[in-house]
């Protein structure tokens, strides 16, 4: 049981991060930096509660708020490059966040451990959650209400003027720009609310293991967090959700074939690449499901009178 | 309305623009003619805030707008419906309208009442409402891009080659569409290299030449000057 409810929370926690970079996806850019503010948000939302006496619920907004205005200040310089250069340069912020914690020492000795960030030792003790007596279980669902309240604001983000904008935006930035939409300011907002995101998830994550270092925001986390919504489709923001059940669900799954596993999980997502290039949730399925739902617009084209 | 004074616009080293100028009044409709390479898609590009003039000014309803980002000029009131379209191909035709109404925050009904009224002027979008935009034909596809344009209820209407690569009978409506366009008030720029199509339209035109204005006055007076008649409406035309 407890081994499911480690799955759960995990892939809770990964949803979060890929939805961060899908936020980033959905505006036409694609960031390998997602981890730095994942970093940056479990940190701070660690030394928060472990360190200065903040509940969880203000940590995690914490975190979150300096992990988005992170993304803000660098979402500026970063937004002026494109696709290849746009993922290096957001791969190296998030390098230079994972170094710098690397080489932060900021401990307090509080009840004989050394709590707060002690470079290459990583930031130990955060243990808020279990001190206060929750279990995994209690722990999994905060997780899946901090999750559910995100997917809500991201479904009435879909819906919104913004959420419209994005696409115009990831779909033609000139043609954006030519029907009056402030390219800049869109893709700088959206960057900043994917930084917040990210933030989230790292805080929920450091008060998940208790226990964080620079060696898990490192290019690994990097790649999968960008997998979780090319797997899953950019079609719409639950793609990313199955794109991280399967894909978490997968690494955890196949443990029983061992040696094979790596051989199995590779040929899947090729098999993948083959038959649903654009992701499990694609434009396509998206909007056939619309059309499912909304009876009202014709599904077939109308004749020209 | 519109004015444009000693424009001069480079792309790095090769100047596209080499001092145009040109007047649009209220409600004029105004043609600009010119073979390819001539600047008429890079004079639109440049007021609408795309690409930034190296030096002169424009002028556009008393503000300067020179230089300004594409969405305070379209805020001020400037459409423009580019050539090729640049329509948002995955979305559907009405999220296409709905893009074109971004710019205007007069609330939910007003925006429905424009749609009716594009929708009105283009009946074939009200029936391809739910289609993505990419598979709509091609002159849908213009008057698509037209349709979005006008959401945003442009003062000056820029179009940039509309009939390009467009069957007769199309060209005809979006032509008519034009017209009535500018008897209902908007005032017009139209940029065509179909240059007989656009003077049986517009009241005055100007002719551009690799970067400058070589002519400028109304359709009439450009058939009395020999060599232009024959470079740009073939030797033929009387």
């Amino acid at each position: 049981m407890d081994y499911y409810v480690a799955i759960a929370s995990i892939i809770g926690i990964h949803a979060l991060l890929g939805l961060s970079v899908y936020v980033v996806a959905i505006s036409g850019q694609m960031s390998f930096g997602q981890q730095g503010f994942f970093a940056i948000g479990a940190y701070l939302a660690g030394m928060s509660t472990a360190m200065w006496g903040l509940g969880l619920v203000p940590a995690l907004v914490l975190g979150a708020l300096v992990a988005g205005a992170m993304g803000f200040v660098v979402g500026f310089p970063a937004l002026r490059v494109r696709g290849l250069y746009l993922a290096i340069a957001t791969f190296g912020f998030g390098e230079i966040v994972r170094l710098a914690f690397l080489n932060v020492r900021y401990t307090e000795n509080i009840g004989g451990r050394v709590v707060g960030p002690n470079g290459a030792e990583g930031f130990r003790h955060v243990r808020y959650v279990y001190d206060r007596g929750f279990t995994g279980l209690h722990y999994l669902a905060v997780i899946l209400v901090v999750l559910v309240v995100v997917v809500i604001l991201f479904f009435l983000l879909e819906r919104s003027k913004v959420g419209a904008k994005l696409r115009a935006v990831e779909e033609d930035e000139t043609a954006a720009a030519m029907i009056g939409i402030n390219v800049t300011r869109v893709k700088v907002v959206a960057f900043a609310a994917a930084a917040a995101v990210a933030g989230l998830g790292g805080g929920l994550f450091i008060h998940y293991s208790t226990y964080i270092d620079h060696d898990m925001v490192a290019l690994p986390l990097a790649i999968a967090s960008v997998t979780y919504p090319l797997l899953g489709g950019l079609g719409s923001f639950v793609g990313t959700l199955l794109g991280a059940i399967v894909l978490v669900g997968l690494t955890e799954g196949l443990r029983g074939l061992q040696g094979m596993r790596e051989f199995v999980y590779g040929g899947l997502i090729i098999l993948m690449m083959i038959f649903r290039p654009r992701g499990i949730v694609d434009e396509a399925l998206v909007l056939r499901v619309k059309s499912w739902l909304s009876p009202r617009a014709p599904r077939e084209p109308v004749q020209a009178p | 309305m519109l004015s444009i004074e000693g424009l001069v616009t480079r792309y790095g080293n090769v100047t596209a623009l080499k001092g145009v100028s040109l007047d649009v009044a209220k409600g004029e409709i105004v043609g600009v003619l010119g073979p390819n390479g001539a600047g008429k898609t890079t004079t639109l590009l440049t007021v609408i805030g795309l690409l930034k003039p190296t030096s002169g000014r424009v002028r556009f309803m008393d503000r300067d707008v020179g230089g300004l980002a594409p969405d305070r000029v379209v805020a001020a009131g400037v459409g423009l419906v580019p050539e090729g379209r640049w329509i948002l191909a995955s979305m559907t035709v009405r999220e296409n309208l709905l893009m074109g109404a971004y710019p205007r925050h007069d609330g939910e009904a007003a925006i429905k009442h424009e749609i009716d009224r594009v929708s009105e002027i283009f009946p074939i979008l009200r029936e391809r409402q739910g289609q993505r935009a990419g598979t709509l034909s091609g002159g849908e596809q213009q008057m698509l891009a037209i349709a979005r344009a006008l959401m945003a209820r442009p003062k000056l209407l820029m179009l940039d080659e509309p009939t390009w690569g467009l069957a007769p009978l199309v060209v005809e409506e979006i032509m008519r569409v034009i017209r009535r366009l500018n008897e209902e008030g908007t005032t017009i720029l139209l940029v065509e290299q179909n240059a007989r199509q656009a003077l049986a339209v517009v009241k005055r035109c100007y002719v551009l030449e690799v970067g400058s204005v070589i002519f400028s006055g109304t359709p009439a007076e450009l058939k009395g000057e020999p060599l232009l008649t024959q470079t740009y409406l073939g030797a033929t035309a009387r």
